[in-house]
């Protein structure tokens, strides 16, 4: 490969199949000579049409890129780009389950094609268009009668974790965080609840599952594994079946948290004020044209939708899994193609992960972002957890390009009452002025307004650059 | 009996001495009669011998497990599958009546 323009993507290199890099801001796949009876089967079954006609993968076209000298190399690919990648951390219960099922789905497909999925990893699923997609090409292999390989993986990235969202906490996606290939199956047999072993695909593809990673830790020395053994077709569909029904078995009721019902409970808007807003932060983030929106604290996404409604790309972040898994369930109700519902906790962002800090991205190197929404949201970044106004203005100033629409609430407003009834008032700086003061390094101050029928002041800044 | 199918009998029995293990570390006897039938079925539904390449590690523990406990859910499978065709002759029946009707 030649060099000056071309970066190659820092999360491909396991798969000698192929890897990916971007060229002038495109992302392209190269696919290599080791793996050209795959990629071209994947064609020639007609498999890669199956799986872009029920939107399972994302879609490519073959290009000629002089750029490219690598002898390694068979072909290029430029799959569809997409806006946004998120990680399965940051997904709701539903999301994570959706996409479990989409593999699944993807290796039956393929297996009626002669073919079937060698890694079952949930990177590998973004969503697009609001339904979970399989962006990875080349996981295709020709099938051969043999366990399915990434069985252990769909276990640790999908099961597993769902499991512990629905049997015992929906938080416990953050293990995600934690083990980037993936939740070790003894800890989630350790997690889980007795009675999850009364569910038979729990207790096979998890407890006896763990049971016997265990048993096999340690390799003993002059005893080896015979991993000939291959299996049945019939036995590989009991397996996939049997998986479809454990993930399809776990479910997550809804329950109250403090932000789920933040609108219709909790917030300090009559329904004029709230058009109003509606209007003033639409026309505010307009004037910027804005490709592509951050709704930081976004909730359920009621202000996100003023953008995705008319076709722009807008991610809504929220830090309650449940305000996310609400959005994700309107999100596919009204099949959106625009809104991204996604977790994210502001006070401890998505970290840079994986294999020299660079195999999946922090938040901020995601962006930045044309425009940044941050409605209600720097009262509790200061006041609930301590953060200077300033350090919040440079955050701010790390994700947004163009600039930003937000919201300040003055101590004045209830729901800052709230927030200091149980503390002491250290807060000297959180004045009106002094939120200006911590901004204007960092922003140029365009226009602001009171919301009508409020205490509080809407922002449109623009960033320096 | 179990390994005079078109499998190594040997191999057959490992794979019963191995879930049995299995089995009584991660669930303690209660579906043991159940899981026997499965394990039947795990044999039955059996296995050949073909080389594995992969970039992947399966991971051995995985890979044991998994040649264990897919026969079993392939019998499961094959009588779910088999249920489902005879509800699909019923229901196709009871229409093809009540349009006569």
């Amino acid at each position: 490969m030649s060099s000056a323009l071309i970066t190659p993507d820092t999360a491909s290199f396991r798969d000698p199949s192929g890897h990916i890099f971007r060229l002038n801001h495109i992302i392209y796949r190269q696919v290599n000579l080791s793996y050209k009876q795959n990629y071209d089967l994947l064609l020639s079954s007609g498999l890669y049409q199956a799986l872009i006609d029920a939107r399972l993968l994302v879609a490519h076209s073959e290009v000629k890129l002089k750029e490219i000298s690598d002898v390694a190399a068979y072909t290029i690919i430029k799959p569809d780009q997409l806006p946004i990648i998120s990680y399965p951390y940051e997904w709701s219960f539903s999301q994570l389950q959706d996409a479990a099922l989409a593999t699944l789905q993807i290796q039956k497909i393929a297996l009626d094609y002669g073919m079937g999925l060698k890694d079952a990893s949930a990177y590998n699923i973004q969503f697009v268009d609001g339904r979970p997609t399989l962006i990875d090409t080349l996981s295709f292999e020709a099938y051969e009668q043999r366990p399915w390989v990434a069985y252990n993986q769909f276990c640790q990235h999908f099961l597993g974790p769902l499991a512990l969202m629905s049997l015992v906490d929906v938080r416990l996606n953050r293990l995600l965080r934690e083990y980037i290939d993936g939740v070790p199956l003894d800890l989630v047999a350790r997690l889980l609840p007795g009675k999850a072993r009364l569910k038979p695909s729990l207790l096979a593809h998890i407890f006896l599952h763990a049971s016997s990673q265990l048993k096999h830790a340690k390799p003993q020395p002059g005893k080896k594994v015979d991993k000939t053994l291959t299996m049945s077709r019939r036995s590989l569909d009991g397996l996939i079946d049997s998986l479809h029904s454990g993930v399809s078995g776990l479910s997550f009721s809804i329950p109250k948290t403090e932000w789920a019902d933040y609108y219709a409970a909790n917030n300090n808007y009559l329904d004029k004020a709230m058009k109003a807003k509606h209007k003033m932060v639409f026309d505010y983030a307009k004037a910027m044209k804005p490709k592509v929106v951050w709704d930081l604290g976004g909730n359920t996404g009621q202000f996100s939708r003023l953008f995705s409604d008319k076709g722009i790309t807008t991610v809504c972040w929220d830090i309650d899994p449940v305000a996310v898994e609400m959005n994700y369930q309107l999100v596919k109700k009204n099949n959106e193609k625009y809104l991204w519902p996604a977790l994210q906790d502001f006070t401890n962002p998505s970290p840079a992960l994986g294999w020299n800090h660079q195999e999946r991205l922090s938040l901020s190197e995601r962006g930045p972002v044309d425009v940044v929404l941050a409605l209600a949201l720097v009262h509790h970044m200061a006041i609930a957890n301590n953060v200077p106004l300033e350090k919040v203005a440079t955050f701010m100033h790390s994700l947004t390009k163009k600039g930003l629409v937000i919201e300040f609430i003055p101590k004045q407003d209830s729901q800052v009452q709230l927030l200091l009834s149980s503390r002491q008032d250290i807060f000297d700086t959180y004045t009106k002025e002094g939120f200006e003061a911590a901004f204007r390094p960092y922003f140029t101050i365009n226009e602001s307004k009171l919301i009508p029928g409020t205490k509080r002041w809407l922002y449109r800044m623009s960033t320096h650059r | 009996m179990i390994g005079t199918y078109w499998l190594p009998k040997h191999r057959g029995i490992c794979m019963m001495r191995y879930m049995k293990l299995h089995i009584s570390q991660a669930f303690p006897s209660t579906l043991s009669k159940a899981v026997d039938v499965g394990l039947v079925m795990a044999v039955i539904f059996g296995l050949t011998l073909k080389p594995s390449y992969a970039y992947l590690d399966p991971n051995t523990g995985s890979y044991m497990i998994q040649m264990a406990i897919a026969g079993a859910f392939a019998g499961l499978f094959a009588i779910k599958s088999f249920w489902t065709q005879i509800k699909t002759f019923i229901n196709a029946k009871l229409r093809s009546r009540q349009k006569k009707s």
